[in-house]
Protein backbone atom coordinates (compact mmCIF):
# COMPACT_ATOMS: atom_id res chain seq x y z
CA UNK A 1 0.00 0.00 0.00
CA UNK A 2 2.87 2.35 1.08
CA UNK A 3 4.71 1.29 -2.24
CA UNK A 4 1.77 2.47 -4.25
CA UNK A 5 1.65 5.93 -2.86
CA UNK A 6 5.34 6.35 -2.88
CA UNK A 7 5.03 5.78 -6.77
CA UNK A 8 1.55 7.34 -7.25
CA UNK A 9 3.08 10.73 -5.53
CA UNK A 10 6.41 10.47 -6.99
CA UNK A 11 5.04 10.53 -10.20
CA UNK A 12 2.89 13.59 -9.49
CA UNK A 13 6.05 15.16 -8.10
CA UNK A 14 7.21 14.78 -11.12
CA UNK A 15 4.61 15.56 -13.47
CA UNK A 16 3.65 18.92 -11.05
CA UNK A 17 7.11 19.87 -11.60
CA UNK A 18 7.28 19.53 -15.35
CA UNK A 19 4.43 21.67 -15.25
CA UNK A 20 5.92 24.70 -13.19
CA UNK A 21 8.85 25.11 -15.47
CA UNK A 22 6.21 24.49 -19.23
CA UNK A 23 3.70 26.38 -18.08
CA UNK A 24 3.72 30.23 -19.31
CA UNK A 25 1.47 31.38 -16.60
CA UNK A 26 3.93 31.87 -13.92
CA UNK A 27 0.74 31.95 -11.45
CA UNK A 28 -0.38 28.69 -12.62
CA UNK A 29 2.99 27.57 -12.57
CA UNK A 30 3.84 28.77 -9.17
CA UNK A 31 0.40 26.83 -7.94
CA UNK A 32 2.22 23.88 -10.05
CA UNK A 33 5.34 23.85 -8.06
CA UNK A 34 3.54 23.75 -5.16
CA UNK A 35 1.66 20.55 -6.00
CA UNK A 36 4.97 19.45 -6.54
CA UNK A 37 6.60 20.39 -3.29
CA UNK A 38 3.25 19.06 -1.54
CA UNK A 39 3.66 15.57 -3.53
CA UNK A 40 7.01 15.31 -2.25
CA UNK A 41 6.19 15.83 1.17
CA UNK A 42 4.02 12.90 0.70
CA UNK A 43 6.81 11.40 -0.51
CA UNK A 44 8.76 11.52 2.53
CA UNK A 45 5.54 10.39 4.34
CA UNK A 46 5.25 7.23 2.39
CA UNK A 47 8.82 6.11 3.12
CA UNK A 48 8.45 6.56 6.85
CA UNK A 49 9.91 10.22 7.33
CA UNK A 50 6.80 11.61 8.83
CA UNK A 51 8.64 15.32 10.13
CA UNK A 52 10.19 16.04 7.27
CA UNK A 53 7.22 15.65 5.46
CA UNK A 54 5.07 17.48 7.51
CA UNK A 55 7.95 20.34 7.41
CA UNK A 56 8.95 20.14 3.89
CA UNK A 57 4.68 21.22 3.07
CA UNK A 58 5.11 23.73 6.28
CA UNK A 59 8.48 25.14 4.71
CA UNK A 60 7.94 24.74 0.99
CA UNK A 61 4.22 25.16 0.44
CA UNK A 62 3.23 27.31 3.17
CA UNK A 63 5.90 30.36 3.44
CA UNK A 64 8.14 29.92 0.16
CA UNK A 65 5.25 29.47 -2.64
CA UNK A 66 3.83 32.54 -0.48
CA UNK A 67 6.46 34.56 -1.37
CA UNK A 68 7.31 33.78 -4.96
CA UNK A 69 3.62 34.45 -5.20
CA UNK A 70 3.50 37.69 -3.52
CA UNK A 71 6.37 38.88 -6.03
CA UNK A 72 5.17 37.66 -8.95
CA UNK A 73 1.11 39.11 -8.51
CA UNK A 74 2.80 42.64 -7.98
CA UNK A 75 4.70 42.22 -11.41
CA UNK A 76 3.12 43.15 -14.84
CA UNK A 77 2.12 39.06 -16.05
CA UNK A 78 1.28 40.46 -19.69
CA UNK A 79 4.26 42.20 -20.50
CA UNK A 80 6.46 39.13 -19.05
CA UNK A 81 4.21 36.77 -21.85
CA UNK A 82 5.09 38.82 -24.81
CA UNK A 83 8.89 38.57 -23.81
CA UNK A 84 10.53 36.35 -26.23
CA UNK A 85 13.02 33.13 -25.64
CA UNK A 86 16.44 34.52 -25.38
CA UNK A 87 19.51 31.41 -26.80
CA UNK A 88 21.83 32.68 -24.19
CA UNK A 89 18.99 32.32 -21.13
CA UNK A 90 18.03 28.74 -22.13
CA UNK A 91 21.27 27.29 -23.37
CA UNK A 92 22.62 28.75 -19.96
CA UNK A 93 19.90 27.14 -17.77
CA UNK A 94 19.97 23.87 -20.08
CA UNK A 95 23.48 23.53 -19.08
CA UNK A 96 23.61 23.99 -15.81
CA UNK A 97 19.81 21.45 -15.32
CA UNK A 98 22.49 18.72 -16.90
CA UNK A 99 25.22 18.84 -14.64
CA UNK A 100 22.88 18.98 -12.07
CA UNK A 101 21.32 16.07 -12.88
CA UNK A 102 24.75 14.19 -13.72
CA UNK A 103 25.64 14.78 -10.17
CA UNK A 104 21.93 13.46 -9.37
CA UNK A 105 22.64 10.41 -10.86
CA UNK A 106 26.04 10.40 -9.27
CA UNK A 107 24.75 10.80 -6.04
CA UNK A 108 22.11 7.76 -6.54
CA UNK A 109 25.00 5.50 -8.03
CA UNK A 110 27.49 6.12 -5.03
CA UNK A 111 24.39 5.14 -2.40
CA UNK A 112 24.94 1.82 -0.82
CA UNK A 113 21.42 0.17 -1.28
CA UNK A 114 18.04 1.68 -0.40
CA UNK A 115 18.08 4.05 2.78
CA UNK A 116 16.45 2.23 5.92
CA UNK A 117 12.94 3.29 6.29
CA UNK A 118 12.77 4.14 10.04
CA UNK A 119 10.23 6.37 11.32
CA UNK A 120 11.90 9.96 11.58
CA UNK A 121 10.81 11.82 14.14
CA UNK A 122 11.78 15.24 15.66
CA UNK A 123 14.10 13.77 18.16
CA UNK A 124 15.56 11.78 15.74
CA UNK A 125 16.49 14.63 13.17
CA UNK A 126 17.55 16.51 16.17
CA UNK A 127 20.08 14.91 17.84
CA UNK A 128 22.24 13.87 14.60
CA UNK A 129 22.35 17.66 13.77
CA UNK A 130 23.00 19.23 17.08
CA UNK A 131 25.82 16.63 18.25
CA UNK A 132 27.38 14.79 15.23
CA UNK A 133 26.62 17.24 12.39
CA UNK A 134 26.97 20.80 14.82
CA UNK A 135 29.76 22.42 12.70
CA UNK A 136 27.75 22.25 9.44
CA UNK A 137 25.07 23.00 10.78
CA UNK A 138 26.40 26.06 12.27
CA UNK A 139 28.19 26.68 9.08
CA UNK A 140 25.27 26.72 7.32
CA UNK A 141 22.93 29.00 9.89
CA UNK A 142 25.78 31.58 9.46
CA UNK A 143 25.74 31.73 5.80
CA UNK A 144 22.07 32.10 5.61
CA UNK A 145 22.71 34.71 8.09
CA UNK A 146 24.60 36.18 5.49
CA UNK A 147 22.49 35.94 3.07
CA UNK A 148 19.60 37.91 5.21
CA UNK A 149 21.90 40.94 6.15
CA UNK A 150 22.72 41.33 3.04
CA UNK A 151 19.30 41.35 1.36
CA UNK A 152 18.57 43.46 3.56
CA UNK A 153 21.74 45.81 2.78
CA UNK A 154 21.06 45.68 -0.84
CA UNK A 155 17.60 45.72 -1.01
CA UNK A 156 17.47 49.22 1.61
CA UNK A 157 17.09 52.22 0.02
CA UNK A 158 19.42 55.37 -0.12
CA UNK A 159 18.80 57.41 2.25
CA UNK B 1 -8.19 0.06 11.47
CA UNK B 2 -12.08 -0.28 11.21
CA UNK B 3 -11.94 2.05 14.86
CA UNK B 4 -9.87 4.55 12.84
CA UNK B 5 -12.24 4.80 9.99
CA UNK B 6 -15.54 5.17 12.24
CA UNK B 7 -13.29 8.35 14.27
CA UNK B 8 -12.42 9.61 10.90
CA UNK B 9 -16.48 9.35 9.86
CA UNK B 10 -17.32 11.09 13.06
CA UNK B 11 -14.88 14.08 12.73
CA UNK B 12 -15.68 14.89 9.23
CA UNK B 13 -19.46 14.51 9.88
CA UNK B 14 -18.71 16.58 12.83
CA UNK B 15 -17.35 19.47 11.36
CA UNK B 16 -19.57 19.46 8.20
CA UNK B 17 -23.00 19.14 10.37
CA UNK B 18 -21.47 21.57 12.81
CA UNK B 19 -21.19 24.46 10.40
CA UNK B 20 -24.62 25.33 10.05
CA UNK B 21 -25.66 25.79 13.54
CA UNK B 22 -22.82 27.73 14.20
CA UNK B 23 -23.60 30.23 11.56
CA UNK B 24 -27.00 30.86 13.50
CA UNK B 25 -25.02 31.02 16.33
CA UNK B 26 -22.69 33.21 15.12
CA UNK B 27 -25.65 35.96 13.65
CA UNK B 28 -27.76 35.51 17.09
CA UNK B 29 -24.93 36.06 19.60
CA UNK B 30 -23.81 38.98 16.95
CA UNK B 31 -27.39 40.19 17.30
CA UNK B 32 -28.00 40.00 20.82
CA UNK B 33 -24.97 41.79 21.66
CA UNK B 34 -25.59 44.80 19.25
CA UNK B 35 -28.89 45.01 21.17
CA UNK B 36 -30.77 43.17 18.02
CA UNK B 37 -32.54 39.84 17.76
CA UNK B 38 -30.40 38.29 14.99
CA UNK B 39 -32.64 35.87 12.44
CA UNK B 40 -36.15 35.41 13.68
CA UNK B 41 -38.25 35.18 10.83
CA UNK B 42 -37.52 31.03 9.83
CA UNK B 43 -39.12 28.56 12.20
CA UNK B 44 -39.37 29.85 16.49
CA UNK B 45 -36.24 32.72 17.22
CA UNK B 46 -35.13 31.82 13.53
CA UNK B 47 -33.78 28.31 14.00
CA UNK B 48 -34.29 26.53 10.83
CA UNK B 49 -32.22 29.94 9.18
CA UNK B 50 -29.50 27.67 8.27
CA UNK B 51 -31.66 25.17 6.16
CA UNK B 52 -32.97 28.00 4.49
CA UNK B 53 -29.55 29.72 3.58
CA UNK B 54 -28.26 26.29 2.58
CA UNK B 55 -31.15 25.43 0.01
CA UNK B 56 -30.62 29.23 -1.20
CA UNK B 57 -27.24 28.39 -1.65
CA UNK B 58 -27.94 25.26 -3.30
CA UNK B 59 -29.78 26.27 -5.73
CA UNK B 60 -28.28 29.70 -6.60
CA UNK B 61 -26.90 30.40 -10.12
CA UNK B 62 -23.31 29.43 -10.44
CA UNK B 63 -21.23 32.34 -12.01
CA UNK B 64 -17.97 32.12 -13.94
CA UNK B 65 -17.10 35.60 -14.50
CA UNK B 66 -15.55 36.24 -17.66
CA UNK B 67 -11.79 36.44 -18.47
CA UNK B 68 -11.66 34.58 -14.83
CA UNK B 69 -8.91 31.79 -15.10
CA UNK B 70 -11.65 28.90 -15.21
CA UNK B 71 -9.35 25.81 -13.45
CA UNK B 72 -8.03 28.04 -10.37
CA UNK B 73 -11.45 29.50 -10.08
CA UNK B 74 -13.07 26.19 -9.52
CA UNK B 75 -10.13 24.96 -7.59
CA UNK B 76 -9.88 27.55 -5.35
CA UNK B 77 -13.16 27.32 -2.73
CA UNK B 78 -12.72 23.00 -2.50
CA UNK B 79 -9.13 23.32 -1.90
CA UNK B 80 -10.26 25.29 1.45
CA UNK B 81 -12.51 22.77 2.76
CA UNK B 82 -9.73 19.84 1.70
CA UNK B 83 -7.23 21.68 3.88
CA UNK B 84 -9.25 22.46 6.37
CA UNK B 85 -10.90 18.73 7.01
CA UNK B 86 -7.34 17.25 6.30
CA UNK B 87 -6.09 19.31 9.54
CA UNK B 88 -9.24 18.23 11.22
CA UNK B 89 -8.48 14.03 10.95
CA UNK B 90 -5.15 14.18 12.86
CA UNK B 91 -6.88 16.37 15.88
CA UNK B 92 -7.94 13.76 19.05
CA UNK B 93 -11.48 14.65 20.43
CA UNK B 94 -11.53 13.28 23.51
CA UNK B 95 -10.84 9.35 23.05
CA UNK B 96 -11.41 9.64 19.20
CA UNK B 97 -8.28 10.09 17.37
CA UNK B 98 -8.87 9.55 13.64
CA UNK B 99 -4.96 9.67 12.58
CA UNK B 100 -2.77 9.54 15.61
CA UNK B 101 0.41 10.65 14.56
CA UNK B 102 3.79 11.60 16.29
CA UNK B 103 3.63 15.14 14.81
CA UNK B 104 0.00 16.15 14.82
CA UNK B 105 0.49 19.64 15.94
CA UNK B 106 3.09 20.32 13.12
CA UNK B 107 0.65 18.44 10.39
CA UNK B 108 -2.12 21.37 11.73
CA UNK B 109 0.24 24.12 11.32
CA UNK B 110 1.06 22.70 7.69
CA UNK B 111 -2.19 22.09 6.59
CA UNK B 112 -3.40 25.65 8.00
CA UNK B 113 0.14 27.23 6.02
CA UNK B 114 -1.21 25.71 3.15
CA UNK B 115 -5.48 26.31 3.47
CA UNK B 116 -4.17 30.61 2.76
CA UNK B 117 -3.93 29.49 -0.74
CA UNK B 118 -7.59 29.29 -1.32
CA UNK B 119 -8.08 33.11 -0.35
CA UNK B 120 -4.97 33.64 -2.69
CA UNK B 121 -6.06 31.82 -5.53
CA UNK B 122 -9.51 32.81 -5.67
CA UNK B 123 -8.15 36.63 -5.51
CA UNK B 124 -6.20 36.00 -8.10
CA UNK B 125 -8.33 33.68 -10.50
CA UNK B 126 -11.81 36.09 -10.24
CA UNK B 127 -9.99 38.77 -12.53
CA UNK B 128 -11.71 41.59 -10.50
CA UNK B 129 -9.56 43.95 -8.75
CA UNK B 130 -10.96 44.26 -5.02
CA UNK B 131 -10.77 40.28 -5.08
CA UNK B 132 -6.91 40.62 -6.32
CA UNK B 133 -6.07 43.57 -3.78
CA UNK B 134 -7.67 40.66 -1.36
CA UNK B 135 -5.63 38.12 -2.29
CA UNK B 136 -2.47 40.05 -2.31
CA UNK B 137 -3.40 41.01 1.09
CA UNK B 138 -4.30 36.92 2.08
CA UNK B 139 -0.36 36.93 1.18
CA UNK B 140 1.34 39.41 2.92
CA UNK B 141 -1.11 38.23 6.51
CA UNK B 142 0.38 34.94 5.87
CA UNK B 143 3.68 36.10 6.13
CA UNK B 144 3.22 38.36 9.05
CA UNK B 145 1.39 35.35 11.48
CA UNK B 146 2.61 32.58 10.56
CA UNK B 147 6.20 33.58 12.05
CA UNK B 148 4.55 34.43 15.81
CA UNK B 149 2.24 31.67 15.54
CA UNK B 150 5.09 28.99 15.15
CA UNK B 151 7.20 30.06 17.48
CA UNK B 152 4.86 30.64 20.04
CA UNK B 153 3.97 26.79 19.37
CA UNK B 154 7.75 25.84 19.52
CA UNK B 155 7.72 27.36 22.71
CA UNK B 156 4.97 25.05 24.35
CA UNK B 157 6.56 21.85 22.54
CA UNK B 158 9.86 22.88 24.36
CA UNK B 159 7.75 22.81 27.36
CA UNK B 160 5.76 19.33 26.84
CA UNK B 161 8.61 17.78 25.26
CA UNK B 162 6.60 16.48 22.07
CA UNK B 163 3.82 17.31 18.43
CA UNK B 164 1.92 14.49 19.85
CA UNK B 165 -1.49 15.45 20.90
CA UNK B 166 -2.15 12.90 23.50
CA UNK B 167 1.28 12.93 25.36
CA UNK B 168 0.53 17.10 25.43
CA UNK B 169 -2.29 16.16 27.54
CA UNK B 170 -0.71 13.59 28.92
CA UNK B 171 1.81 16.12 30.24
CA UNK B 172 -1.33 18.49 31.04
CA UNK B 173 -2.59 15.96 33.31
CA UNK B 174 0.06 15.20 35.62
CA UNK B 175 1.73 18.93 35.58
CA UNK B 176 -1.21 21.27 35.41
CA UNK B 177 -3.00 23.09 32.57
CA UNK B 178 -0.41 24.84 29.66
CA UNK B 179 -2.25 28.31 30.53
CA UNK B 180 -0.67 28.40 33.84
CA UNK B 181 3.10 27.69 32.24
CA UNK B 182 2.74 29.61 29.25
CA UNK B 183 0.25 32.37 29.31
CA UNK B 184 2.50 34.43 26.94
CA UNK B 185 2.42 31.75 23.96
CA UNK B 186 -1.64 31.44 24.60
CA UNK B 187 -2.50 34.96 24.08
CA UNK B 188 -0.23 35.37 21.05
CA UNK B 189 -1.81 31.99 19.78
CA UNK B 190 -5.18 33.37 19.99
CA UNK B 191 -4.86 36.51 18.48
CA UNK B 192 -2.55 34.75 15.56
CA UNK B 193 -5.58 32.15 15.33
CA UNK B 194 -7.92 34.76 14.76
CA UNK B 195 -5.68 36.29 12.29
CA UNK B 196 -5.23 32.80 10.73
CA UNK B 197 -8.92 32.29 10.19
CA UNK B 198 -9.18 35.88 8.32
CA UNK B 199 -11.73 37.09 11.34
CA UNK B 200 -12.57 40.45 12.61
CA UNK B 201 -10.80 42.19 13.29
CA UNK B 202 -8.19 40.28 11.10
CA UNK B 203 -10.81 39.87 7.92
CA UNK B 204 -8.37 42.11 5.79
CA UNK B 205 -9.07 39.49 2.97
CA UNK B 206 -12.69 40.40 2.96
CA UNK B 207 -13.17 43.38 4.41
CA UNK B 208 -16.50 44.04 3.29
CA UNK B 209 -16.60 48.00 3.70
CA UNK B 210 -13.84 48.81 1.54
CA UNK B 211 -13.31 45.71 -0.74
CA UNK B 212 -16.91 44.84 -1.48
CA UNK B 213 -16.31 41.06 -0.63
CA UNK B 214 -12.72 40.42 -0.79
CA UNK B 215 -11.66 37.61 -2.46
CA UNK B 216 -14.97 35.68 -2.81
CA UNK B 217 -17.15 38.58 -4.37
CA UNK B 218 -17.24 37.04 -7.48
CA UNK B 219 -18.58 33.35 -6.09
CA UNK B 220 -21.79 32.34 -5.84
CA UNK B 221 -23.58 29.56 -5.10
CA UNK B 222 -22.05 26.50 -3.28
CA UNK B 223 -18.76 27.75 -4.65
CA UNK B 224 -19.24 30.72 -2.09
CA UNK B 225 -20.89 28.28 0.59
CA UNK B 226 -17.30 25.71 0.43
CA UNK B 227 -14.88 29.09 1.46
CA UNK B 228 -17.58 29.74 4.50
CA UNK B 229 -17.04 26.06 5.29
CA UNK B 230 -13.61 25.85 5.45
CA UNK B 231 -13.23 29.29 7.30
CA UNK B 232 -15.82 27.68 10.43
CA UNK B 233 -13.97 24.37 9.88
CA UNK B 234 -10.53 26.13 10.49
CA UNK B 235 -12.28 27.70 13.24
CA UNK B 236 -13.37 24.86 15.10
CA UNK B 237 -10.12 22.98 14.35
CA UNK B 238 -7.98 25.74 15.90
CA UNK B 239 -10.31 25.95 18.81
CA UNK B 240 -10.27 22.74 19.68
CA UNK B 241 -6.03 22.77 19.37
CA UNK B 242 -5.79 25.90 21.49
CA UNK B 243 -7.92 23.77 24.19
CA UNK B 244 -5.85 21.16 24.07
CA UNK B 245 -2.36 22.90 24.50
CA UNK B 246 -3.53 25.26 27.09
CA UNK B 247 -6.38 23.79 28.87
CA UNK B 248 -6.01 20.13 28.96
CA UNK B 249 -8.04 18.90 26.53
CA UNK B 250 -10.52 16.06 27.26
CA UNK B 251 -9.25 15.89 31.28
CA UNK B 252 -11.27 17.21 33.69
CA UNK B 253 -13.60 15.41 36.64
CA UNK B 254 -14.40 11.81 35.96
CA UNK B 255 -12.98 11.93 32.26
CA UNK B 256 -10.60 8.96 32.69
CA UNK B 257 -13.53 6.72 34.17
CA UNK B 258 -16.15 7.76 31.98
CA UNK B 259 -14.35 8.69 28.30
CA UNK B 260 -17.61 10.38 26.60
CA UNK B 261 -17.28 12.67 29.32
CA UNK B 262 -13.65 13.79 28.32
CA UNK B 263 -14.85 14.04 24.60
CA UNK B 264 -17.54 16.66 25.96
CA UNK B 265 -15.34 18.68 27.95
CA UNK B 266 -13.51 19.04 24.95
CA UNK B 267 -15.95 20.56 22.79
CA UNK B 268 -17.26 22.66 25.67
CA UNK B 269 -13.57 24.33 26.18
CA UNK B 270 -14.08 24.39 22.44
CA UNK B 271 -16.72 25.76 22.08
CA UNK B 272 -16.21 29.01 24.32
CA UNK B 273 -12.91 29.52 21.64
CA UNK B 274 -16.06 29.41 18.78
CA UNK B 275 -17.55 31.97 20.81
CA UNK B 276 -14.60 34.39 21.51
CA UNK B 277 -14.52 34.75 17.90
CA UNK B 278 -18.16 36.27 17.82
CA UNK B 279 -17.55 38.05 20.65
CA UNK B 280 -14.10 39.84 19.09
CA UNK B 281 -15.73 40.00 15.89
CA UNK B 282 -18.94 42.07 17.83
CA UNK B 283 -16.26 44.10 19.79
CA UNK B 284 -13.14 45.06 17.58
CA UNK B 285 -13.27 47.38 14.30
CA UNK B 286 -11.14 46.05 11.68
CA UNK B 287 -7.00 46.91 11.48
CA UNK B 288 -5.72 49.28 9.32
CA UNK B 289 -3.27 46.54 6.56
CA UNK B 290 -0.49 48.78 8.36
CA UNK B 291 -1.42 48.50 11.70
CA UNK B 292 -1.69 44.42 11.19
CA UNK B 293 1.81 44.42 9.86
CA UNK B 294 3.15 46.49 12.17
CA UNK B 295 1.65 44.70 15.39
CA UNK B 296 3.06 40.90 13.79
CA UNK B 297 6.12 41.47 12.40
CA UNK B 298 7.12 44.71 15.47
CA UNK B 299 5.48 43.42 18.96
CA UNK B 300 4.74 39.46 18.20
CA UNK B 301 7.13 38.77 16.67
CA UNK B 302 9.95 39.55 19.28
CA UNK B 303 7.65 38.75 22.00
CA UNK B 304 7.08 35.04 20.87
CA UNK B 305 11.02 34.73 20.04
CA UNK B 306 11.44 35.76 23.89
CA UNK B 307 8.88 33.15 24.87
CA UNK B 308 11.24 30.80 23.60
CA UNK B 309 13.92 31.20 26.54
CA UNK B 310 10.99 31.46 29.03
CA UNK B 311 9.89 28.23 27.89
CA UNK B 312 13.71 26.54 28.08
CA UNK B 313 14.01 27.42 31.00
CA UNK B 314 10.52 26.52 32.74
CA UNK B 315 11.23 23.08 30.66
CA UNK B 316 15.05 23.25 32.78
CA UNK B 317 12.99 23.37 36.19
CA UNK B 318 9.56 21.47 35.31
CA UNK B 319 10.44 18.84 32.77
Amino acid sequence: MNGLFFYLFGFLAVALGLAAVLQRNVIKGGVALLGSFVSLGAVYFTSGAEFIGIVQVMVYGGAIIVLYLFALMTMDLEKMKEEPLRLGFVSAGGFLAGVLFLLIVYGAMSLEGAPSLTVSGAKELASPLFYRFLLPFEVVSVLLLVATIGAVAVGRREE
Amino acid sequence: MIEHFLSLLFIVGLMLVAVPPITYLERKVLGHMQQRSGPMVVGPHGVLQPIADAIKLIFKEDVIPRGADKLLFVFAPSFSVFAALLAASVVPIGFINAVPMKSGLLFVMAMSAISIYAFFLAGYSSNDKYSFLAGMRAAAQVLGYELPMGFALMAVVILFGSFDFNEIVKWQQTHGWGIFYQPIAFVIFLIMMVAEVCRPPFDLPEGESELVGGFHTEYSGMRFAAFFFGEYINIIVLSLVVSLLFFGGWSGPLADKHPVLGVLYHLLKAGFFIFLTFWLRATFPRYRFDQMLNIMWKIFLPLSILNIFIAAVEALFVG
